[in-house]
């Protein structure tokens, strides 16, 4: 069974994926929100699928800043702990303006999420109440969700309304790292899809442990204990919805496929290679200077990305749409992943 | 009050004591040290100057101005960076340190004679030796690659430090996979220190260029560090500060692992060293105002010209990217610009100036040799020809996902508005050889039409055209078509 939670709205989410990378869709935080959601239900999800309608960073701009500033809210508060030396939430300083300020990014977004419950059935009203006590990357949802039920994943296909599916590109990554930079695979654009990096797990750096003083215990929730962690960023990429739902008709590799043959009566003989004896007669000074690869050759001169980041095989990628949970084998590492 | 009137109206003592300001004021110039700390030398010897005066007569308050010279000299040395790694074991020696005269022979002016001279003085010595490394290891373990002062600056200090071994997983972003790859993460200090010496050991082990350490205590922190950090360091990971996040994330049989996710300043500055804004959808942004930003990245911040000399990576603390994602109704709007102007072509402005140069030099070519100049023609466009083929794709694929949430009405109806168009306009909006679309000759010859006529618009800096004729026309839709067919076919 699968259930479609349809075009929910949520405000003041974070957005931020770790201290240097802000991106409003936080696809970790959705999977775990699935997570939950099945937990509370008695219902295990299988597979959460996020589908990104629309999602705006909060962003300001002020006379004098020297870029975008990231839209800080300190709350209008009524209460403030003004004892000095320390008493207070901004250690000495006894003026509300002082109060310590952390990073913070946030984002209004629209969102579809799909579940997969497998043989489990929940109703649908079950789902939207529970959903409504939750929160989606600490963001409030604005009312409550349509909650779709459908047997198969192409009626579910068919259940979601415009959008992007957001899509594992990890295999675009380990592409791209055989001779890139980390930071140019991570970064920069990716030539044949829409990629951006996202938080797709964490990785524990100390053993995990159970004497730690401040350990946060969730009443009857069972803790195997705690560790100190780096977030995993990996690559996730958009693909309309509609190339799943018409994927004969509008997938972009199709039309280069479908459309071979009208091309093979249009017999040109000079329009591809340069004739080697023009090459030749070509060797002299006014010639040299545009021998080599005209500078628009190189990829990087116009924004795509470097040679690998091209090598696009539209026939690759993840089998599914939905996004799986799970520890690495030597239990170091939390991953999601599209398999 | 004059100077003269506060020392007892006495000329001599005046003037020793301005003579001596003034030789404490060069020398202060000399070793570069900050303004406000030369005004608060000069003011502290003012002050203790002008105590004594009532008490000593003229020949012993020269005496005694001399010993408050080198007192102050002692106090400056004590706390500047050329000597901060010469380091002494403890603050508790600074009264010890203060009060030992150089020795006479010294000159005060000669910065690098003063340095020798404190470092031997230090390095025969095994207790100061021992001191020295104690110290050092203390300030060691205060540093880390992973700390807790990016998620919350009041927070306790924790550090982490990475083993050499550490090694990434898979296609993902971590400090393991910077390791593997063999870039060198910078370290961090965990919590503040006003010693100096986690500076000295962050310019030793972060190989600061401008680092005003020596050579002989920079081959001790990396001796020390590379024992200390052998097999990883870990401090403070004994306490959980509230301030600090726990994610509680699922593992086997219904139970949970709490993780506190820490920030590495040292993969922070390698991301913003070798971002590069124009091959990016990112852009910059800042957290906070001014003075509310996160505080305490005395260390990072050093990191400018780190990477590409010419990306400042100044302020990184308080930098992030910001990645936007797609918006639905962006397709929309690309549909509807082709609906109702028509495709329009559109390539980067670098591609545009290159190709009004290239086509320029041509253009010279073409007068003395018509063959070459053809040549050269075709191997300037057929590299601006697989941008525009890219740019037709995108849109194609924009129109696609724009007409596949319409109804069927309201797609036969756009498919309608075009029909009469462009070969290129149907191309976008019906396909390639269907109902309404357009065959592959037409969208050919339409395509070599359109870059022609973006190339005899182009303009220069001073709005010169290439004056492109209708020859120079006829010679293009020659050959451009076909170009274009094969290079469709390629794809």
């Amino acid at each position: 069974m699968f259930v479609l939670i349809s075009r929910f709205k949520v405000a003041h989410y974070n957005a931020q994926q770790c201290k240097d990378i802000i991106m409003p869709v936080p696809i970790h935080a959705a999977v775990m929100l699935g997570h939950a959601l099945g937990a509370r239900l008695g219902k295990p999800v299988q597979g959460v699928a996020l589908v990104l309608h629309e999602a705006n960073v909060e962003q300001e701009s002020l006379p004098g800043a020297a870029g975008a500033l990231l839209a800080n809210k300190r709350g209008a508060t009524t209460f403030y702990v003004d004892r000095p030396h320390g008493g207070g939430y901004a250690s000495t300083s006894l003026t509300p303006a002082a109060m310590s300020y952390q990073m913070h990014a946030t984002a209004n977004g629209c969102f579809s999420m799909a579940l997969d419950l497998g043989e489990a059935q929940v109703a649908p009203d079950d789902v939207k109440a529970r959903l409504m006590e939750m929160r989606f990357a600490g963001g409030c949802l604005q009312g409550p969700p349509q909650v779709q039920a459908f047997d198969t994943q192409r009626q579910l296909l068919q259940g979601i309304r415009p959008g992007y599916l957001v899509m594992d590109a990890a295999w675009r990554a380990a592409i791209a790292l055989e001779s890139n930079q980390p930071a140019h695979v991570f970064l920069h654009r990716h030539e044949g899809a829409y990629i951006v990096p996202a938080v797709v797990g964490y990785h524990m750096l100390t053993e995990l442990s159970n004497q730690r003083q401040g350990i946060r215990r969730m009443g009857d929730m069972e803790l195997e204990g705690h560790a100190f962690a780096e977030s995993i960023t990996g690559l996730i990429e958009f693909r309309h919805i509609n190339r799943f739902k018409h994927m004969p008709e509008t997938a972009l590799e199709d039309i280069a496929d479908d459309e071979l043959e009208p091309w093979s009566d249009l017999d040109f003989e000079d329009a591809g290679e340069v004739d080697p004896e023009v090459v030749e007669v070509g060797e002299g000074d006014a010639f040299e200077a545009v021998d080599g690869p005209l500078a628009f050759d190189a990829p990087d001169s116009h924004g795509a990305a470097s040679d690998s980041m091209q090598g696009n095989e539209p026939q690759r990628g993840p089998g599914s749409i939905f996004w799986k949970h799970g520890w690495s084998q030597d239990g170091t590492s939390f991953l999601i992943q599209q398999l | 009050m004059d100077v003269r009137d506060r020392t007892g109206s006495s000329p001599v003592k005046a003037t020793l004591l301005e003579l001596a300001k003034l030789w404490l004021q060069a020398l202060l110039l000399v070793w570069n040290e900050k303004p406000a700390n030369a005004k608060k030398l000069v003011q502290s010897m003012e002050d203790e100057a002008l105590a004594l005066t009532c008490e000593l007569p003229e020949e012993d308050f020269h005496q005694a101005l001399l010993k408050l010279r080198s007192t102050l000299f002692c106090e400056m040395l004590w706390g500047h960076p050329r000597t901060k790694g010469l380091v002494r074991p403890s603050y508790a020696d600074r009264h010890a340190f203060v009060s030992t005269p150089l020795p006479e022979d010294l000159n005060e002016f000669d910065v690098p004679a003063v340095v020798n001279c404190l470092a031997n003085a230090t390095a025969s010595d095994p207790s100061v030796i021992a001191g020295r490394h104690a110290s050092m290891i203390e300030a060691l373990s205060k540093l880390g690659h992973f700390t807790s002062k990016p998620t919350h600056t009041s927070a306790s200090p924790i550090g982490i430090v990475l083993g050499p071994g550490q090694k990434g997983m898979g296609p993902y972003l971590t400090a393991g996979l910077l390791l593997e790859k063999g870039h060198a993460i910078r370290l961090d200090q965990a919590m503040n220190d006003n010693t100096g010496k986690t500076t000295v050991c962050l310019e030793a082990l972060n190989a600061d260029g401008d680092g005003q350490a020596d050579q002989a205590t920079v081959s001790m922190v990396q001796q020390l560090a590379a024992q200390l950090y052998a097999d990883g360091y870990e401090h403070g990971t004994q306490i959980i500060d509230p301030r600090l996040r726990q994610i509680l994330l699922p593992a086997q049989d219904g139970r949970y692992r709490a993780l506190t996710p820490l920030t590495s300043m040292g993969l922070s500055a390698y991301l913003h060293s070798h971002w590069q804004r124009e091959k990016s959808y990112a852009q910059l942004v800042f957290y906070g105002f001014s003075s509310t930003a996160i505080n305490n990245f005395t260390a990072i911040r050093k990191v400018g010209h780190a990477l590409e000399p010419e990306r400042s990576v100044t302020g990184i603390p308080n930098r992030a990217l910001v990645f936007d994602v797609p918006r639905i109704d962006e397709a929309h709007t690309v549909l509807a610009r082709v609906r109702h102007l028509g495709y329009r072509i559109q390539l980067p402005k670098a591609v545009r100036a290159e190709l009004f140069a290239q086509y320029q030099r041509h253009t010279a070519t073409l007068r003395s040799d018509s063959v070459r100049a053809i040549e050269l023609e075709r191997r300037i466009c057929r590299s601006a020809l697989a941008l525009f083929w890219l740019h037709v794709l995108d849109q194609r694929d924009q129109c696609c996902d724009a007409l596949g949430s319409m109804n069927d009405d309201v797609q036969e109806e756009v498919r309608l508005q075009v029909a009469g168009r462009r070969a290129i306009d149907r191309f976008l909006v019906a396909g390639m050889d269907t109902a309404g679309g357009a065959s592959a000759r037409e969208l050919t010859k339409d395509m070599a039409l359109l870059l022609w006529s973006h190339l005899a618009r182009l303009k220069d800096s001073q709005n010169k055209t290439l004056g492109l004729g209708i020859i120079d026309r006829q010679r293009f839709m020659r050959w451009a078509p076909k170009a274009i067919a094969l290079l469709l076919s390629q794809r």
